[in-house]
């Protein structure tokens, strides 16, 4: 995802609002949220909630279409597509959600220092994160995933890389406007130390800015994960995972058999529409645009 | 404004329409045959090739001495117009055919033949099968248009290994063909067909060759297709795009295509099997034990039942059910045994057998993934084997085969000619290192007895003509080979052996040679 | 030489060290991340130690780094990609034969998604705040929401297989395919040089499907961005002041407003090109299109390390020019930007 966030604005002046009307008003966050928080649930508590192994025969027939037995039919080795659905989210879940915590610890943290002390470093840095940005993420994460071999980290490490570069560039353009203004001069008359000017002041006020991102990072990590589970990058077979199911569909399609990839697509796109939902009421929420008059 | 707006919204629409218009393509004529396939050809080198479409290739464009004629197992004059045979079998004096030549011009004389097959003899590419024609002890010019081969022993197979399509023994022109070098494309046969152009992983393009001595070819042209997936193969031949499809369909698009009245789908008597190789000089399958427990562990069920929808079936012998001498000696699935075994070996449920099994992905069709993965947990069901599943494009698969690279993978295997000793001694005696067992080459005791005893049986039941001796000599040697587990049997692949066609085309005939003949199909 | 042309000498001086940078990570993901290629490759495989001697010494592994760093280098320079171990041929060769394809499809793919992006969001912008702006947004959200493999199918499954107007896959017709001699390899551009204007129909109807799945995933960012941009040059004077002037409204919109919020799209158009490559993988899977992406899986299939550096440094090349001349482009438009 390539998008910087807006800039921060003076909070709009009013009255206290009403509940109501703050829930109307962030509607789209709390509908992204809602969903995320359900599907999470469900996907932790997978294991109680599906009615067979995921990995293993189940008694319902061979590519049987979607019945009160099994919801969403089966597939081609007997197994139960609703058991895999639901198993299905852990993968990309975990994943997307661990390689964003890292490039968000790496990539903001490595933007607040670069940004700040800036000179060669600043230079280097910037220009490293720029080639990388600039690289089709895809590709690259394929390159690793393949050089380094299927594996549970491979890929969180290969789909952390990726994303470190947008955080260090949200992070540090907010830093350099953040450098000019007025409290950190005051803070460093007050004879603050730069780490402390750093870490104390100018950080925490990147955070409005910095925090819009990762909603849609994990989106795009999601969907990552999917593409390379789905080109056969991900963890090989049995392991349920959205991606890889739709992959293994794929050969049923023609034959009439869509509940195959139906299912998981749908996930991934609900999933994913949700973290979207939820980066745009975050960034309404921290960044208020002015109402138009028209 | 509205004027304007009209024109855009006719333009529209007729783009719109002509996108959608369907043979908005050149005129596809009755004359030009779309073959559609996933699989590939690795290496066009006679003698260095060893792959079933590759091996197709030539016989569309080239000859040997001998043919099986269609639907049969007859042997039948090819090049050769008839032959005698000495009597103590040694001997073969072959009479050719006049007025034939080479695609590039070239006249087909003795010259040619020997020339062509001592070629051959001598490259003995790593990857090709050479090995069927190396009993081959002399071949002699007579005249012009006769030649004398010299065996090294009485081989009552000679004949049929003479046969297309056996690379190594069909006849290419010393003109266009590299001497000394793997030929890789730069060949010229005899014909029916020229090959004029191959695109690869996409298309190879055949055109019939006017000069040659046989009937010309039903349809002029043939364009072979490439398919990435057995979905897109389906997908082409049900939208009409492709004439005739063959190897190979998932077996759910069989099913459904089956239906469709549009189309006709054929089905072969099979003699295509598929199996599990170990290769005797990689640790651990050194050990007969360990090949053994894992023969006693697969589930041959299972993977007929729930990967082809029961369209093949489960095969207890290396020679197929239905070719005479068959036996199933393989056991059945017995996970007690499986067990006891690798106790035998030193494994045990904290100290795991750990294997790589290799599979490659499209060369067998798209069913080959679930296939390992079957085989990966019925393994694993012992509790004390754990399977690394890896897989590698059909090239560098058959490549790494070759070089011993693999411990134990999948392969699969159509006869060179309908004959039980084929069913054997290519792995066990003829190629063992072609094909990945490196028999020859076995460091356990147990097996160098094997493989000198494998030598004795199969070269003595060469020796003799008499069937009811040659029956039972092979019963012993599948007996041998199910005790020592070289390789594993495990389905019978009637669901290759499908070709699905538009109901215009004849002339397809899939008889137990797997010959693929395009020059007697055409569309009405 | 005018601001125009200094500015594009400086891009282009700027680019270099882009170009090396981005190399440089190539060379540190492929060579050194995994420690050693070789075992990356022979994974899992039964061989001796002669065999990944060998291995070491056909890709240089064996030497020090910076050797190989060097080497590496000057090959690129040199346009020697290596050879291909599963074709025979120079990686360079495969990949001109099959970028034609990719950048078809990319530039199809780029077009679709202007479009759409472009009328969606000038659409969402003007009508701001109201039911159809809200529309809009869910949709752009959605657009870059859905993994592209899976819409790609199910258009396969829609257009292709239930209605059968268009095609399964590949880039021609079979038969048409074989009779037609390409020159560039650009069959639009192709079938029309040899005025084979059935074929170049055919051609552009393999290429909808896959150019439309591309391209609706792509536009949601284009129909954001544009969006916004729109917003803010609505709200500017010299709109308030054209306005007052008595233009038309959409005379307003189009001449002037859009024409200033294109600076920032064209930026985003520039990136979008890295997505789209990665979408293009996606495609070209589904789509049996054959591109480097397609390339670039086979040869991960077959172990062939050489043909995947080279791919790979291939499109860190080609991104790099496509930057510079969306730079170059961008300053066209503004301008502001004269050195």
């Amino acid at each position: 995802m390539g998008e910087v966030a807006g800039f921060a604005t003076e909070p709009a002046a009013g009255a206290r609002p009403s509940f109501l009307r703050m829930a109307r008003r962030h509607s789209i966050l709390l509908v992204g949220a809602a969903i995320v928080g359900f599907v999470v649930t469900v996907t932790i508590l997978a294991p109680i909630l599906a009615p067979y192994d995921p990995t293993a025969q189940s008694p319902g027939g061979r590519l049987a279409p979607p019945s009160a037995a099994h919801p969403m039919g089966t597939d081609q080795l007997h197994r139960d597509v609703l058991s895999r659905v639901l198993y299905g989210g852990r993968l990309p879940l975990l994943v997307a959600a661990a390689s964003v915590a890292i490039s968000f610890s790496l990539g903001t943290g490595l933007g607040w220092i670069s940004g700040y002390f800036g000179g060669r470093l600043d230079r280097a840095l910037s220009v490293v994160m720029d080639a990388i940005y600039s690289f089709p993420s895809l590709i690259l994460a394929i390159a690793i995933v393949a050089m380094l071999g299927p594996g549970l980290l491979n890929m969180i490490g290969a789909i952390a890389f990726v994303y470190i570069p947008t955080y260090f560039r949200v992070a540090r353009a907010q830093v350099l406007t953040l450098k000019e203004q007025e409290f950190v001069e005051a803070a460093r008359a007050m004879g603050g130390t730069h780490w402390r000017i750093l870490l104390r002041h100018i950080a925490p006020n990147t955070l409005p800015a910095v925090m819009t991102v990762p909603s849609f990072t994990i989106a795009d990590a999601i969907l990552t994960e999917a593409a390379l589970s789905f080109l056969g990058f991900g963890l090989p077979p049995p392991t349920p995972d959205w991606g890889f199911d739709i992959q293994n569909g794929q050969k049923f399609l023609q034959a009439g058999y869509w509940w195959l990839i139906t299912f998981p697509g749908l996930m991934i796109i609900v999933v994913s529409i949700a973290f979207g939902m939820i980066g745009e009421g975050v960034n309404d929420l921290l960044n208020p645009r002015r109402r138009r008059a028209t | 404004m509205s004027r304007r707006r009209v024109g855009v919204i006719a333009l529209a629409i007729l783009t719109l329409a002509l996108l959608l218009s369907p043979g908005a393509v050149a005129q596809r004529e009755k004359g030009t045959l779309v073959i559609g396939t996933t699989d590939r050809i690795t290496e066009l080198s006679p003698e260095n090739s060893y792959d079933y479409w590759t091996w197709h290739v030539f016989q569309q464009t080239a000859e040997a001495l001998v043919t099986f004629k269609p639907g049969t197992t007859e042997i039948g004059p090819s090049l050769a117009t008839s032959w005698t045979i000495s009597p103590d079998g040694k001997v073969y004096t072959f009479k050719l055919r006049k007025g034939v030549t080479f695609t590039d011009g070239t006249p087909f004389d003795a010259a040619a033949v020997k020339w062509s097959i001592e070629r051959a003899l001598r490259l003995n590419g790593p990857e090709g099968g050479v090995a069927l024609i190396m009993n081959i002890g002399k071949i002699d010019v007579v005249d012009d248009f006769t030649v004398r081969f010299t065996l090294k022993q009485p081989d009552a197979t000679f004949l049929a290994r003479m046969s297309d399509p056996i690379a190594p023994a069909m006849i290419f022109s010393p003109k266009s063909t590299p001497a000394n070098e793997f030929a890789k494309g730069r060949y010229a046969g005899t014909g029916p067909y020229r090959l004029v152009q191959y695109v690869p992983e996409q298309r190879t393009v055949y055109e019939a060759y006017k000069g040659y001595w046989g009937p010309q070819p039903k349809s002029p042209r043939v364009i072979t297709v490439f398919f990435a997936d057995a979905s897109a193969l389906a997908a082409a031949v049900e939208a009409g795009q492709v004439d005739v499809g063959y190897r190979t369909f998932n077996p759910e698009d069989i099913v459904r295509l089956s239906k469709n009245p549009n189309l006709q789908v054929l089905r072969g008597p099979s003699m295509s099997v598929r199996y599990i190789v170990f290769n005797v000089t990689a640790k651990p399958f050194d050990n007969p034990k360990v090949r053994r427990a894992i023969a006693y562990a697969v589930d041959r069920e299972r993977i007929v039942r729930d990967v082809f929808a029961g369209l093949n079936s489960p095969l207890y012998s290396m020679v197929p059910p239905g070719l005479w001498s068959h036996v199933p000696a393989f056991p059945r699935r017995n996970l007690d045994q499986a067990r006891a075994l690798l106790r035998e070996a030193g494994y045990s449920p904290t100290k795991k057998l750990a294997i790589t099994l290799w599979y490659t992905p499209l060369h067998y069709g798209t069913t080959e993934a679930d296939v390992a993965a079957v085989v990966k947990s019925s393994l694993e069901q012992t509790g004390m084997i754990s399977v690394d599943v890896k897989s590698l494009e059909w090239g560098a698969y058959v490549k790494a085969m070759s070089k011993g690279e693999f411990g134990i993978f999948f392969l699969g295997w159509y006869p060179d000619f309908v004959d039980p000793d084929n069913f054997l001694a290519p792995w066990l005696t003829e190629s063992p290192e072609g094909l990945g067992t490196f028999l020859n080459k076995a460091t356990n005791p147990a097996d160098k007895q094997a493989y000198a005893r494998f030598q004795k049986l199969l070269t003595d039941a060469k020796l003799t003509a008499e069937k009811s001796k040659r029956q039972a000599i092979y019963q012993e040697a599948q007996r041998l080979l199910a005790e020592t587990a070289i390789l594993l049997p495990l389905w019978k692949n009637d669901q290759q052996a499908v070709a699905i066609a538009q109901k215009n085309v004849k002339g397809i005939v899939l008889d137990p040679t797997m010959n693929f003949r395009t020059w007697l199909i055409y569309k009405e | 030489m005018g601001g125009l042309g200094r500015y594009i000498l400086t891009r282009l001086v700027m680019t270099i060290p882009m170009l090396l940078i981005l190399l440089t990570v190539v060379f540190l993901i492929l060579r050194v991340m995994p420690g050693d290629p070789c075992l990356a490759m022979l994974g899992g495989r039964n061989v001796g130690p002669e065999v990944i001697a060998r291995c070491r010494q056909e890709l240089g592994v064996d030497r020090p780094l910076v050797i190989q760093y060097l080497h590496y280098l000057s090959s690129i320079a040199r346009g020697d990609f290596g050879t291909s171990i599963r074709t025979g041929r120079p990686v360079l060769v495969e990949l001109f034969l099959a970028f034609p394809a990719t950048f078809e499809l990319a530039a199809s793919g780029m077009f679709v998604a202007v479009a759409i992006g472009l009328v969606t969001g000038v659409v969402a912008a003007v009508r701001h705040d109201t039911g159809i702006d809200h529309g809009v947004r869910v949709l752009n959200i959605a657009s870059f929401s859905m993994p592209v493999f899976w819409i790609g199918l199910m258009f396969l499954m829609l257009f292709a297989v239930r209605l059968g107007v268009f095609p399964v896959g590949g880039r021609l017709d079979p038969v048409g395919a074989a009779l037609f001699q390409p020159i560039t390899n650009f069959y639009l551009l192709d079938t029309l040089l040899r005025r084979d204007f059935g074929l170049f129909l055919d051609a552009l109807r393999h290429l909808f499907l896959p150019a439309l799945t591309l391209g609706l995933v792509v536009s949601g960012f284009i129909g954001r961005m544009t969006r916004s941009s729109m917003l803010e040059v609505l709200d500017r004077e010299y709109v308030t002041v054209a306005r007052a002037k008595g233009l038309v409204e959409r005379v307003v919109i189009l001449r002037h407003a859009l024409r200033n919020a294109l600076i920032p799209i064209v930026t985003v158009i520039g990136l979008e090109f890295a997505l789209l490559m990665g979408g293009a993988i996606l495609t070209e899977t589904v789509f049996s299109w054959p591109g480097i992406a397609r390339f670039l899986l086979v040869s991960i299939d077959a172990r062939d390390f050489q043909a995947i550096q080279g791919t790979v440094v291939f499109i860190a090349i080609f991104i790099s020019t496509v930057n510079l001349l969306v730079d170059i482009a961008y300053a066209r438009l503004d301008p502001r930007i004269r050195y």
